[in-house]
């Protein structure tokens, strides 16, 4: 029998994972989701800081890992436009210009008190990494000339007074790959850049060394950083656009569901390697 | 000569950007940020590179008649069909180019890398065994951070600790340290590749050939 | 139940299930979304970002300024980095790819010449800061678990690094080191582990609910 288990076809073992995915989403109930301190230092550094500061939002990732980092984009958009905070959005990753777009479409319709050019602004995409980090120390106007749209930032009201990193309070990078790192090495080494990051939880393992340092202010690990930093935003009173953080909330369901399921596999796979190997040793 | 230009140029700038470090002279600033420009040129094209290699690899496919060569016409009438959206109706929102993006290009690059969720199922089943104490312990710790990091986790608990507090101590204590030894490791081995590239010891992305 | 009549969305929709199609088996579908992927994504990176990004910048918009004043100097400045960018773009020539050598050295100079006072200062100096048991601040509740977490913090980065030690064959008390560092590797991986499925999971939540959510209109 434990012999039939283990070779259980592989496509059987999917169909597992795709119903306990859905089933969730499908009935959609929302488990209580509490705060951990790495995303609670994000939350309590903007929510301490004062209305009029400029935040730059990188948003350096692309569609792949759009899920996770997505809705920490409208979490904190939000939750820095709701307090007067000005924000700065750009990539450095080639496909991350449309995901600016997706966020600030709803942005738009959202905040209709918050006018373009004087409370935030869209810097889009430009290439070099490390080299376009580093500019940003010397003079931002030079890296970015114009913003994403065309317009000279000269002609926007709210980047006349931001020409480098003394004038921006926090960046923030959303990134699935090594961007927070590059934000970490060059702007915060070089010129003592307050950086938080929103990380996938791939990296995230790895960026817990920055932050026991202090590098990173803060940091949001994967969909539940996520989930956890918009319902922070929701009880604060802040949520505008309460789709993303109620979808949020109804796949962090769906995503304890499918753990279960994993840790289930693991645990009944052993099983049948140790009573196989039982078998063998007789 | 066709080696040694280019050691040398490796050479002088990675001398100038590990002095302006260091020095804010005026002269130095100016030359930095030069030579920070001029980067930001030369890594803009590389994306050229890439293009050029697909078209290479497709149209010879096509040409050739391969086996594939179908699917290599999709792929370049893609191309073309996303090309030339950008340049008749340009990428403002709304338009097709935007659509394009946002119904073909998002969702295909999304769903390509959440396979993986399928097949990190399998393996799971098929190849995670305690075989000795070290498979053991990366498989209990997987097994606490995988129950703790989700909202159900809260529901484990054991007098006033709860699972998702265990997990949150694991990251932030011993995972945390252990990933700081590797930090300190990698950027060790990361200065000592750096020096063996200025020193001109490190030759390899020079390629083969005179 | 409100199915979309979005004809964007059905295409996003059935492009996503041809994909999902290879968990059953590779099938001309997959083969057909996957091939239209890589068409649209250099499409998307010919326009955005070689045209709008590097052509009119770089060069269409200079090269209109040295016509009118040909000593521009900022403008003149930019010709050294495009002679470069095209002697790079000779590695598609067999015969002229030793050009793209100059431009190659001039990033890997740049970058290692970059690299090597920030890594010092971000991964070691600051690392090792860290690892270093000090007075505890005054946000601290239990001063003692912080000296405990701290101390185990210092034995597990000790451990790790002396594993990495190879210098010295791993016997006798350095031998029991190198075991306990890589038991202390192995909580790292297995927290990583943990993680990573956490990423792929949320992945696939996220199409599972475009299409569920989305297209269906299941609520």
């Amino acid at each position: 029998m434990w012999q039939k288990v283990s070779s259980l076809d592989r496509r059987w073992i999917y169909l597992g994972v795709a119903i306990c995915a859905a089933l969730p989403l499908i009935l959609e109930f929302i488990l209580p989701i509490p705060a951990t301190p790495p995303v609670k230092r994000l939350f309590d550094t903007i929510d301490n800081m004062p209305a009029g500061h400029f935040i730059l939002l990188s948003m350096d990732f692309t569609p792949s890992t759009m899920p996770e980092l997505l809705p920490m984009a409208y979490a904190i958009a939000q939750h820095a436009l709701s307090r007067g905070i000005k924000v700065g959005f750009m990539t450095l990753a080639p496909a991350g210009p449309g995901m600016i777009e997706i966020v600030l479409e709803d942005i738009r319709k959202a905040y209709p008190d918050r006018k373009y050019g004087e409370d935030y602004v869209n810097l889009g995409f430009k290439p070099g990494y490390s080299a376009v980090i580093l500019g940003i120390g010397e003079d931002l106007h030079k890296v970015f000339p114009r913003d994403a749209y065309g317009t000279p930032l000269s002609e926007l009201p709210l980047m006349r007074k931001i020409h480098n990193y003394k004038h921006i309070e926090l960046v923030i990078s959303l990134s699935g790959a090594a961007y927070p790192d590059i934000w970490l090495l060059y702007a915060n080494a070089r010129y003592g850049q307050a950086i938080a990051t929103g990380a996938t939880a791939v990296m995230a393992p790895l960026y817990y060394a920055y932050l026991a340092t202090g590098q990173f202010v803060g940091m949001l690990g994967g969909l539940k950083g996520a989930a956890e930093y918009a319902e922070l935003v929701r009880r604060a009173g802040y949520m505008r656009i309460p789709k993303v953080q109620h979808r949020v909330g109804v796949q962090m369901s769906s995503q304890s569901f499918v753990h279960i399921y994993i840790v289930l596999l693991i645990i009944v796979g052993n099983i049948a390697f140790f009573f196989i190997r039982r078998q063998r040793g007789r | 000569m066709r080696r040694r230009v280019p050691l040398a140029i490796a050479f002088i700038a990675g001398v100038v950007m590990l002095i302006q470090f260091f020095s804010p002279h005026p002269t130095l600033r100016v030359t930095y940020e030069t030579m920070l420009n001029w980067l930001r040129i030369i890594s803009a094209f590389t994306f050229v590179l890439g293009i050029v290699s697909f078209m290479r690899v497709h149209f010879t496919k096509v040409t050739h008649k391969r086996a594939g060569w179908g699917y290599s016409i999709v792929a370049i009438l893609g191309f073309v069909i996303m090309t030339s959206l950008g340049f008749i109706y340009g990428t403002g929102a709304g338009t097709p180019f935007d659509k394009m993006y946002e119904y073909v290009y998002a969702p295909l690059g999304a769903t390509v890398f959440s396979l993986l969720a399928f097949y990190l199922a399998s393996a799971s089943f098929r190849a995670f065994r305690a075989r000795n104490i070290d498979a053991t312990i990366l498989l209990v710790v997987a097994i606490i951070i995988m129950l703790g990091r989700v909202p159900v986790g809260s529901f484990i608990r054991w007098g006033k600790f709860s699972l998702p507090e265990l997990a949150e101590w694991i990251m932030a204590y011993p995972n945390m340290a252990a990933q700081r030894g590797l930090l300190i490791g990698i950027a060790l081995g990361a200065i000592c590749m750096s020096l063996k590239i200025i020193l001109g010891i490190e030759r390899s992305y020079l390629g083969r050939g005179e | 139940m409100a199915i979309s009549h979005d004809p964007w969305v059905w295409a996003a929709a059935l492009l996503t299930l041809a994909v999902y199609s290879f968990l059953y088996r590779d099938n001309p579908f997959y083969k057909f979304a996957e091939h239209l992927y890589i068409g649209v994504a250099n499409g998307y990176i010919l326009y955005f970002i070689i045209w709008q990004q590097i052509v009119v910048p770089l060069i269409y918009d200079p090269l209109k300024v040295l016509f009118i004043s040909p000593f521009h100097t900022k403008e003149l400045l930019i010709i050294p980095p495009l002679i470069l960018s095209i002697m790079m773009l000779m590695r598609i020539s067999p015969r002229h790819a030793w050009m793209s050598r100059w431009a190659m050295a001039y990033s890997m100079g740049m970058g290692a010449g970059l690299a090597i006072p920030v890594a010092f200062q971000t991964n070691i100096f600051k690392q090792i800061q860290g690892t270093i048991i000090s007075i505890p601040p005054a946000t601290v509740e239990i001063v003692g678990t912080y000296y405990l977490n701290k101390l185990l913090v210092l034995i597990i980065v000790t451990c790790v690094l002396l594993f990495f030690y190879f210098s010295r064959e791993h016997k006798g008390a350095l031998g029991r080191i190198t075991i306990l560092g890589r038991w202390f590797l192995m909580l790292g991986f297995g927290a990583a582990f943990g993680y990573t499925v956490m990423a792929r999971v949320s992945l696939l939540i996220g199409r599972l609910d475009f299409l569920l959510h989305t297209w269906l209109g299941i609520h």
